[in-house]
């Protein structure tokens, strides 16, 4: 495949999947700051990945979806050994506007009550709930992205929404 | 669906970066994507997310060296070299030569590497058996406990990639060396063998067969839902890296100052942190993982520049007392003097390297602005 028409399908499927893929990391990780850092990992993760071996990728959101869910293992596993990158933006790292810090606001506004909710689920059933019912993923590409097999997914969206609906019966907790 | 629940899931697909977050990793993956292009095709190797080669080629390089010196005040060792199961030379040849390549390997990717190797050298051992008709007891008991050895140590390995959560690694590294004993030579040998009913050589027809099934229930015992063709080119390459022929162990043997200067050349071609080679990937792009991260950050006051003159300081110290480098590069991204140190310390030993880590901790820790980590990126460069 020509490299300019590479670069060009790489940018545009940024276009596309960069706010769900930031959103599927900011719902695992309730850090606004390491979501995004993830999601730009996740691309150009994927873009080694295409100069590499020089062909389309089949279905390009699964794939996103796959480096995305590799690195919140990452993330999870080194949690305890690292620094928070966190403490590291707040230090400088981020010099926004007014405007931005606005926008910020509501976006975080918008955000605490999900992570109220979904921030106290296990991570199993979150990661399911999130692609079935935020991304509209089929089981079957939730399977694909989770490396479940399809009967384990729906037996954990099943639970998934039954532990939600306790949730929400008893008063919520603060993250 | 419960309304309530409903309504949390609809507000989670409200969540969305800023237009400003957006626009910034935007800007960034156009800038990476023009910056890590193939240089001349696209099989060009590239710097790699998940291995470091640079540790296994030099460890490789200098197990060679290592086999050169034995080889050449030894010639018991040498002659071993090129001995079959049956002989008597044999046991030195897999117990002592090939292990001390083996332990100069490091990592379970580059370990599979070498026993995928090493099984295929025991395959090749029982194929010129089999062509020389050489089947004695001993022969038979030798080749089926050495492959049967070298097989397992592959299983294990394997398995330790799983705990390690490389679950993806662990398939791959299965598949590769399933395809490779399925792929040998020696197996159409056996099926002849077989098929004949040549009952003088059929005991090591059988050990193959064995090893084959094995290697590829092994496999098929590795679960298969990831996506792998991301890292298969790079295990290719590790795959290429590792060559334990004969020809190159006498070669080592015969041309050890050649070898010590593939290891320098080797080393100035692997540092990816000083150039701008095309092929390499920017670090401030990247976000590689850096051994050591010291973050130099500011308070709308400035970094701490005192904090900063003693590392810098005794950094040129360690290096002085220890001749040795640090290899760093600093990565500028603020507009208040922020500046990281980003540290590679593949080429300290490890003494040096906690002395290094400890003492810099101890420098920076009554710094509110600097900041230490190890195992993390570097800040995105301005």
């Amino acid at each position: 495949m020509d490299l300019e028409q590479l670069q060009k399908d790489f940018i545009s499927a940024y276009d596309s999947y960069a706010d769900a893929i930031f959103r599927y990391c900011f719902i695992q990780t309730s850090n606004r700051d390491l979501a995004r850092d993830l999601s730009q990992d996740t691309f150009t993760k994927s873009w080694e990945y295409l100069i590499t071996n020089n062909k389309p990728i089949e279905n390009m959101k699964a794939f996103l979806y796959r480096i995305a869910t590799n690195l919140i293992i990452d993330y999870r596993r080194k949690r305890k050994q690292s620094v928070s990158l966190d403490s590291l933006m707040e230090e400088g790292y981020d010099v926004k506007s007014k405007e931005d810090l606005n926008e910020e606001q509501e976006r975080k506004f918008e955000s605490e009550e999900v992570n109220k909710v979904l921030g106290q689920l296990d991570e199993k059933y979150r990661d399911v709930l999130h692609l079935r019912y935020v991304e509209d993923m089929s089981i079957k590409e939730i399977a694909e992205v989770t490396g479940e097999g399809e009967s384990n997914v729906s037996v954990r969206i099943h639970r998934g929404l039954e532990k939600m609906k306790k949730l929400l019966e008893k008063p919520l907790t603060t993250n | 669906m419960d309304p309530e629940i409903e309504k949390i899931l609809n507000k989670a697909k409200e969540i969305k970066m800023t237009s400003r977050e957006r626009n910034f990793i935007r800007e960034n993956l156009i800038s990476y994507s023009q910056n890590n292009v193939p240089t001349v095709n696209f099989e060009a190797k590239q710097s790699s997310p998940y291995f470091n080669n640079f540790h296994f080629t030099f460890a490789y390089k200098l197990a060679i060296i290592v086999l050169l010196v034995a080889t050449s005040s030894g010639g018991l060792i040498s002659a071993a070299g090129g001995s079959l199961p049956g002989n008597f030379l044999y046991p030195i040849k897999v117990n002592v030569t090939e292990k001390i390549v083996k332990s100069f390997i490091k990592g379970s990717d580059a370990k599979i590497a070498f026993q995928q190797k090493l099984v295929e050298r025991r395959l090749d051992e029982i194929s010129t058996l089999i062509d020389s008709g050489e089947t004695s007891d001993t022969a038979v008991s030798q080749a089926e406990a050495y492959l049967t050895r070298e097989t397992k140590a592959i299983s294990d390995e394997i398995e330790k990639l799983k705990d390690e959560n490389k679950g993806e690694l662990a398939l791959i590294m299965s598949q590769k060396v399933a395809d490779t004993i399925s792929e040998h030579p020696v197996l159409a040998k056996v099926k002849e063998i077989e098929n004949n009913q040549d009952s003088s050589r059929l005991a090591l027809a059988k050990i193959v067969e064995k090893t084959s099934i094995d290697s590829i229930e092994q496999n098929e015992s590795t679960e298969a839902d990831f996506d792998l063709s991301a890292i298969e080119t790079e295990i290719d390459q590790i795959f290429e890296d590792i060559s334990i022929d004969e020809s190159e162990e006498e070669s080592a043997g015969s041309e050890g100052v050649l070898q010590e200067t593939d290891i320098e050349q080797e080393t100035d071609s692997t540092d990816t942190v000083d150039n701008n080679d095309a092929n390499n990937i920017p670090i401030q792009n990247a976000r590689i993982k850096e051994d050591l991260v010291v973050s130099f950050t500011s308070q709308a006051a400035g970094i701490d520049q005192e904090t900063k003159r003693l590392i810098d300081s005794f950094i040129a110290e360690f290096e002085s007392s220890n001749k040795l480098e640090v290899k760093k590069v600093a990565v500028n991204w603020g507009r208040e003097g922020e500046v990281d140190y980003c540290f590679d310390l593949s080429l300290l030993y490890d003494d040096n390297k906690i002395i290094l880590i400890n003492k810099l901790k101890e420098i920076a820790k009554d710094s509110k602005t600097t900041i230490i980590t190890e195992n993390y990126g570097c800040h995105v460069a301005r």
